[in-house]
């Protein structure tokens, strides 16, 4: 493929998914600053990946998995200490799981997977992410009831 | 529950600020690339592929740091419409004089010079390391500027050019552009004393002419070295010579490249940091690797 090709169809990719996929960055992190590196770095990595992945047309969940696989709660890089952003009682909730509850959550109940393409994505097993899915929905339970309330 | 979850979340979720342009993501990527094989190939063979387009994209320069060929035709433009310019913020006027560049680094981060300055583009708009390097596109005064800058201020080299926006052609001028801008400053803030801007090509006591690098007239060269020790971004091996030249000004080192014509030279007066050429080298490999990387 000539890299002109290459790169339009990258960009137009990137164009088209971005802002999408950085609301996954975002749902997982809870952090606008991290979810965009998140997704730079996902990225980086799709161009460098681009023909294997474009010829097997998985360039949203490449991008996606690398978001989900990254360390959600490290800190950003070379920024300033930010207040915490205004969010709804359901993002705190959901932000207070454990990093792998929340990826069940954000993958399953949010964007649709099934479990088992859930556990695929995390590389965990189909039991572990059925555990962490019911541990997580009881965990916001409280928070949905309230809110309809 | 499922359903109402995932409705809720996509409520809760907005779209958050502003995306960072499409580019950066496509130079950040090429240059994972770049890296990728550079880790792939011997040294050797990544420096011939530099060669072999330094030619085509190394165009000549103005500013400080310029000097070279006359000004040739720019690569036509395949990327012209307007994009949405980029923010930086405004640099503290105690920076800023009138020779300030339309971009400049503090402290690792790029700002511009006045709010005039509209930003079009940047490469490496951060970069801490010790000697940042970057560009950016912009448009000032009705004019559209190409802008490489190396180090912080007030220790820094500039390039500019004036060209239509075309972020490619950038790109690959500017990578031409900063191992030489940076193999100059790491001349100009190594010596001893007080920090002066380094010797351009212009005011270098030698040239070349055709593929050898000989003294400008008034000058004669004394020493002459084929290929010599050197960094091998800023002096890739392209006709590299060292010479040593005897001017009425007195005694000069002179280390550069020519690549069919385009290239750069790196000039220091004897005695600054070594007496004899062959000590030099080393001397100014040393610095440089450390600038250039």
């Amino acid at each position: 493929m000539r890299v002109e090709a290459r790169e339009a169809a990258y960009v137009e990719f990137v164009t088209a998914r971005q802002t999408h996929l950085r609301r996954v960055a975002y749902a997982l992190c809870g952090d606008w600053v991290r979810a965009d590196e998140l997704l730079h770095t996902a990225l980086i990595r799709l161009y460098a990946a681009w023909p294997r992945v474009q010829r097997d047309g998985t360039e949203e969940a490449y991008v996606r998995r690398a978001i989900v696989r990254s360390d959600l709660d490290r800190e950003p890089r070379s920024t300033p200490p930010r207040p915490p952003p205004e969010r709804s009682e359901l993002l705190e909730a959901l932000h207070a799981l454990p990093p792998i509850q929340r990826k069940v959550v954000v993958l399953e109940h949010w964007l649709g997977l099934t479990v088992e393409e859930v556990a695929e994505e995390l590389g965990i097993s189909t039991r572990r992410a059925a555990t962490c899915s019911s541990r997580a929905l009881i965990a916001l339970q409280y928070v949905l009831t309230r809110e309809d309330t | 529950m499922t359903t109402d979850l995932g409705d809720r979340l996509e409520q809760a979720l907005g779209d958050g600020p502003p995306h960072r342009p499409v580019e950066e993501h496509l130079v950040a990527g090429r240059r994972a690339v770049r890296r990728r094989r550079r880790t792939a190939t011997v040294g050797a063979a990544a420096a011939l592929v530099v060669l072999g387009v330094a030619p085509v994209l190394l165009q000549p320069s103005s500013g400080a740091g310029g000097g070279g060929p006359d000004p040739t035709p720019l690569p036509t433009p395949t990327t012209t419409e307007a994009p949405t310019p980029v923010h930086l913020l405004v640099a503290p006027a105690r920076f800023v004089s009138p020779d300030t560049p339309p971009v400049l680094y503090l402290y690792g981060r790029m700002f511009k010079r006045a709010r005039d300055v509209t930003v079009l583009g940047t490469y490496g708009e951060i970069d801490v390391s010790a000697h940042p390097k970057g560009a950016a596109i912009v448009r000032v005064g009705g004019r559209t500027l190409w802008v490489v800058v190396v180090g912080n201020e007030p220790e820094r080299l500039v390039v500019e050019r004036e060209a239509p926006y075309n972020y490619q052609a950038f790109m690959g001028w500017a990578q031409v552009e900063f191992p030489i801008l940076s193999g100059r400053l790491a001349l100009a803030a190594t010596a001893p004393g007080p920090y002066q801007q380094p010797v351009s090509d212009d005011d270098s006591p030698a040239e070349y002419v055709g593929d050898l690098l000989v003294a400008k007239p008034g000058g004669t060269v004394v020493q002459r070295i084929h290929d010599p020790l050197a960094n091998a971004q800023s002096v890739p091996p392209c006709h590299a010579q060292a010479v040593q030249v005897h001017t009425g000004d007195g005694e000069w080192f002179v280390v550069g490249f020519d690549c069919r014509g385009v290239g750069a030279v790196y000039s220091e007066r004897v005695g600054v940091r070594a007496t004899t050429l062959s000590a030099w080298l080393p001397r100014v490999k040393k610095v440089q690797d450390a600038f250039v990387g």
